[in-house]
């Protein structure tokens, strides 16, 4: 049965709807992701669930539980806040041992919980450190630790890797993901940072406007984007104008007005291949000319001027055998060739 | 800019000289007169005649008995009327009139304020009216000439220094702080006791403080609602200075008051020091 089953959820605010009927299933032990801009909805969304925010219609359940009417407190669910919110009087081990003590465990099993949650996301002998004597690494752990103290079914975390450094996000990635693994807690992460909910997600919910885009596997948001907003928010995307006739690579749908019945298609910049052999076997293809390279992290982009737009390619390695201004052709196979939805 | 050490001292220059001919000069002055008789020879014999009189301890005692009573009965009115000025009046202009009217009687004179007090709080007064017409008390309360009468002027006077400082303190608590305490389980008693308040200790303490401060030291509201019946050290030392001329015992007295102020704030510091924590 699914831990969390939210059920067509609007809210607005004034005149202004920040989610509209937004339906979601998470199972547990699942690492879900909330992606997408700022200004989404993700985070509306977020709160909705921890209940500091009343849905305006439909409702959500936890645990089989119908909790759309309960305050923050009745939740059995644990929340990691953006700016940690530790408590600045507190140390680590009473900011920790908080949540046991509310829930009238002992005192003293209220420590050796606090200590052991704290050991667990590597903080030991620091308990006795104020949040403002520690690191933004190190506070980003209390907090964590504070928020699975409780072992809680369901742990939500709004964006809380976005205030450490590139280094130390991408290290707290990985322990955070393997911390999930080993203690089995449902996880729902809110993040703007595509490349964190694909390290992360068993399931990423793309968002856009208050709404669900999509919601799929890493591989399948990336590979089958079922709408145009998906496709370009994930990586890079070149779009072009499907007819029944096939794929013109010759017509990007911006500036170009498609003729009814055609729809549109993402070619993702790796599937485009680009050759100076003038003849093309299979796919479809177009000529064009070298506009820029550029090279970063050992991937290369070219960016080639071809029909009424630039297309975009891919391919590994720094050393290509292409200059800028060259005449080139593009090729893309047919299976490369996907086509959106809407 | 570089601060440079002459540029430093340019700038504090006078505020030290001001803060030192008007305050620590006729502080010391005092110090002076305390420790000398008419003669001008060393003496503590004014401080002997304080110390080892029980009248003087009498005084002290309603002094500081007032001084206690005003500050808790402020914080303990003052705290929710920051809360409602800050938490709960959500309307812009609302909140500024509220603070406006709490910011008011500021702008009065204190002994306009206390006659006020001493019309409301006499025999035949409005509160006494309104007590008798209500059938709450059979005769007239005595209010004027009490402790209760000068608690009821100190505690009007000072509350809004209070609701300022309290309410500031408030203001700045990150409600995220709140959400956290109700996400790990606890209500909205326990998130005030546990989390916003010790937040907003500070706060409280630096304005309890101030009003302590004041009310050991004030005289106005005092002597006009004391009716002559209670003294507090401030009117004792008034009396040397302005009927008597002995500058020398006024002096002891002052710096007596100063010196049990200093402590008691002291202890005040390091309690709510060792609280935060």
């Amino acid at each position: 049965m699914a831990i969390l089953a939210i059920r067509d959820v609007s809210k607005s605010f004034g005149r202004h709807t920040a989610l509209d009927s937004v339906s979601l299933t998470v199972n547990p032990g699942e690492f879900v992701s909330l992606l997408g801009p700022s200004g989404c909805g993700k985070t509306t969304l977020l709160r909705l669930v921890a209940g500091f925010l009343q849905p305006s219609v439909g409702s959500i359940e936890i645990d089989g539980r119908d909790v759309t009417a309960l305050p923050p407190n009745k939740r059995p669910l644990n929340t990691v806040f953006q700016n940690y919110a530790l408590f600045p009087h507190m140390t680590f081990l009473q900011n920790v041992a908080y949540g046991p003590l509310r829930a009238g465990v002992a005192k003293q099993d209220a420590r050796s919980r606090a200590l052991e949650a704290l050991e667990m996301v590597g903080l030991v002998g620091l308990q006795e450190r104020y949040p403002r004597e520690a690191s933004g690494g190190q506070q980003q752990r209390a907090a964590l630790a504070r928020a699975i103290v409780n072992r809680p079914k369901l742990l939500l975390l709004d964006e809380p890797l976005s205030a450490l450094d590139l280094q130390l996000r991408r290290r707290m990635q990985i322990e955070l993901k393997q911390l999930q693994e080993r203690i089995g807690i449902a996880f729902i992460f809110v993040t703007h940072d595509q490349e964190e909910a694909m390290t992360m997600s068993d399931h990423i919910v793309v968002m856009n406007a208050g709404s669900i885009e999509q919601i799929g596997t890493g591989n399948e948001i990336y590979r089958a984007p079922e709408t145009r907003f998906v496709a370009e928010f994930i990586g890079e995307a070149n779009f072009f104008v499907v007819s029944p006739s096939g794929c013109d690579l010759a017509a990007q749908p911006d500036g170009f007005e498609p003729s009814p019945g055609s729809r549109i298609a993402v070619v993702r910049p790796e599937h485009v291949e680009v050759t100076t052999d003038a003849d093309v076997s299979n796919g479809f293809s177009i000529g064009g000319v070298v506009e820029t390279i550029s090279g970063v992290g050992g991937v290369t982009s070219i960016r080639v001027r071809a029909g009424n737009g630039l297309i975009i390619a891919k391919r590994l390695g720094m050393e290509v055998p292409i200059a800028a201004g060259q005449a080139v052709r593009l090729c893309v196979a047919r299976h490369n060739v996907h086509v959106i939805g809407r | 800019m570089r601060s440079t050490p002459a540029i430093v001292a340019g700038l504090i220059a006078l505020p030290v000289s001001f803060f030192t001919a008007f305050f620590l000069v006729p502080l010391i002055v005092v110090l002076i007169a305390s420790l000398t008789n008419g003669d001008g020879q060393l003496t503590f014999a004014h401080y002997a005649r304080i110390l080892f009189d029980a009248y003087h301890w009498d005084i002290l005692l309603v002094t500081f008995r007032l001084g206690l009573l005003t500050t808790l009965i402020c914080v303990v009115l003052a705290y929710p009327l920051a809360w409602y000025l800050v938490r709960i009046a959500k309307w812009r202009a609302w909140r500024r009139l509220c603070v406006i009217l709490v910011v008011l009687p500021l702008f009065t004179s204190n002994i306009v304020r206390s006659f006020g007090w001493m019309i409301l709080l006499g025999r035949r007064g409005m509160i006494n009216d309104w007590l008798v017409g209500a059938g709450l008390v059979e005769r007239p309360v005595r209010f004027i000439g009490t402790e209760t009468g000068i608690l009821i002027g100190l505690v009007y006077i000072l509350l809004p220094f209070v609701v300022l400082t309290i309410g500031n303190a408030l203001a700045k608590v990150d409600p995220s702080y709140e959400h956290a305490s109700a996400d790990l389980g606890a209500g909205r008693v326990s998130t005030f006791y546990h989390v916003t308040f010790p937040l907003t200790l500070p706060g409280a303490v630096s304005g309890a403080i101030l009003v302590f401060a004041l009310t050991v030291s004030a005289y106005v509201t005092p002597a006009l609602l004391s009716g002559g019946q209670i003294t507090v050290l401030p009117m004792l030392i008034f009396q040397q200075y302005s009927s008597v001329f002995d500058f020398h015992y006024g002096g002891a007295l002052a710096i007596t008051l100063l010196v049990f102020t200093l402590a008691m704030i002291g202890l005040a510091s390091m309690v709510s020091r060792r609280g935060g924590q």
